[in-house]
C-alpha cells in the first residue's frame, strides 16, 4: 500500500509494483490530454507515450482522459469540461481579458504541466527494490501539481463538480462503472495527502 | 513629502542643488483595481490549498489556513489584490497548481 515516509530532507514515497504501473499510465494519459492539439496546436518537442496496455481497466481509464476533437479555443471556450477545469477561464466577468490571457499563456500552461509530470516520471525510474522512490523536497511541488492534475481530470470525467457529487460517489455500488475510477481517485488523494504531511513537516 | 510651495511633479531643490522629481501620490482606485479569487472545488485537498497559499504567496500558516477555510465555508476567498498584470501572474500560477482561480475587477 502506498504511503510516504519523511526521511532526512527527503520524501520516501512507497508504491507497490501495480501502483507504479497505474500511476505511470495515468500520468501518460494526462500528458496526452495536455498535448492534444485541440488545445491550440501541438507542443513542439513533447513526446508522449501512446496508450499501450493489455489491462482492460487501465485502457478504460486512459480512454477517460482522451479529449474529443473540436475547433479549439479560438472558436470559443475549450472543447472539453475536463480541459476547462485543468485550464480554467481566468476572467469570467470579462471575456476579452480571458481571451487575451489564454492566447498569451495557454501554451506556457500546457508546457508547465508537461514539465511537472516529466519530473514525476523521472523520479519514478529511481524506485528501489522495496518500491521506495526518494523525492527531493524541491521536486515535490511537481508531484503535487501532477497528482492534482490527474485527480482533476478523473473527477471531471466522473462528473464530480460540487461537494455533494463526491458524497454521492461514496455510495456507489461496486459494480458501477465509475466505482473503480473512484477508488483510484481516492487512492491518489491519499497518496497526495501523505506526501503533503511530510512536506509540511520538512518546512 | 511634498513641499508646501511646489505642486506634484515639480522639482524640489536638494541640499546639493539638483532637482528631484516627486512621484504623485498613487490614486487608490487605480493602484488596486483587480483581485484574485479562489473558488471552492470538491477535488483539492484542504491541506493542499493551505500548502499552495503558503508556498506561492508566502502567507504565514495561520493566514493560509484562514483563507483556505474561507474558500471551504464561503465558496470563495479573495487571495490577492493588485494591478492587472500581477493578478494575471497570480491566476496563472494558481492554475499551474490546479486551483480554481479567477481574476476580477474590484467593485468601485
Amino acid at each position: 500500500m502506498s504511503r510516504c515516509r519523511c526521511g532526512p530532507n527527503v520524501l520516501l514515497t512507497q508504491l507497490d509494483p501495480d501502483e507504479l504501473v497505474l500511476l505511470g499510465q495515468l500520468i501518460e494519459a494526462l500528458r496526452r490530454a495536455v498535448a492534444n492539439p485541440v488545445l491550440g496546436g501541438r507542443l513542439p518537442e513533447v513526446v508522449v507515450a501512446e496508450p499501450g496496455s493489455d489491462d482492460e481497466q487501465l485502457a478504460w481509464l486512459a480512454a477517460q482522459f482522451a479529449a474529443p476533437g473540436g475547433d479549439g479555443p479560438g472558436a470559443g471556450d475549450l472543447p472539453d469540461p475536463a480541459l476547462r477545469r485543468l485550464f480554467p477561464d481566468p476572467c469570467p466577468t470579462d471575456p476579452e481579458v480571458s481571451a487575451d490571457l489564454r492566447r498569451l499563456t495557454l501554451t506556457e500552461q500546457r508546457q508547465a504541466k508537461i514539465r511537472a509530470s516529466q519530473t514525476v516520471l523521472d523520479d519514478m525510474t529511481s524506485v528501489d527494490a522495496a518500491g521506495v522512490i526518494p523525492v527531493q523536497p524541491d521536486r515535490a511541488v511537481d508531484w503535487m501539481m501532477t497528482l492534482t492534475a490527474v485527480r482533476l481530470l478523473l473527477a471531471a470525467r466522473m462528473g464530480i463538480e460540487k461537494d455533494e457529487d463526491e458524497e454521492a460517489m461514496e455510495r456507489l455500488a461496486e459494480d458501477d462503472p465509475d466505482y473503480w475510477a473512484y477508488t483510484v481517485y481516492m487512492w491518489l488523494g491519499w497518496l497526495q495527502e501523505s506526501m503533503l504531511d511530510c512536506l509540511i513537516d520538512l518546512d | 513629502m511634498r513641499g508646501m510651495d511646489t505642486g506634484p511633479g515639480t522639482g524640489r531643490p536638494t541640499e546639493s542643488g539638483t532637482a528631484v522629481l516627486e512621484r504623485p501620490a498613487p490614486v487608490k482606485h487605480l493602484a488596486h483595481p483587480w483581485q484574485t479569487v479562489v473558488w471552492n472545488d470538491p477535488v483539492n485537498l484542504m491541506t493542499y490549498v493551505t500548502y499552495v497559499f503558503s508556498t506561492y504567496f508566502g502567507y504565514p500558516r495561520d493566514e493560509a489556513e484562514r483563507l483556505m477555510m474561507l474558500v471551504h465555508t464561503e465558496g470563495r476567498a479573495i487571495v490577492s489584490r493588485g494591478g492587472r498584470e500581477q493578478m494575471e501572474r497570480d491566476v496563472n500560477a494558481l492554475h499551474e497548481y490546479g486551483l480554481w482561480a479567477t481574476m476580477e475587477q474590484v467593485a468601485p
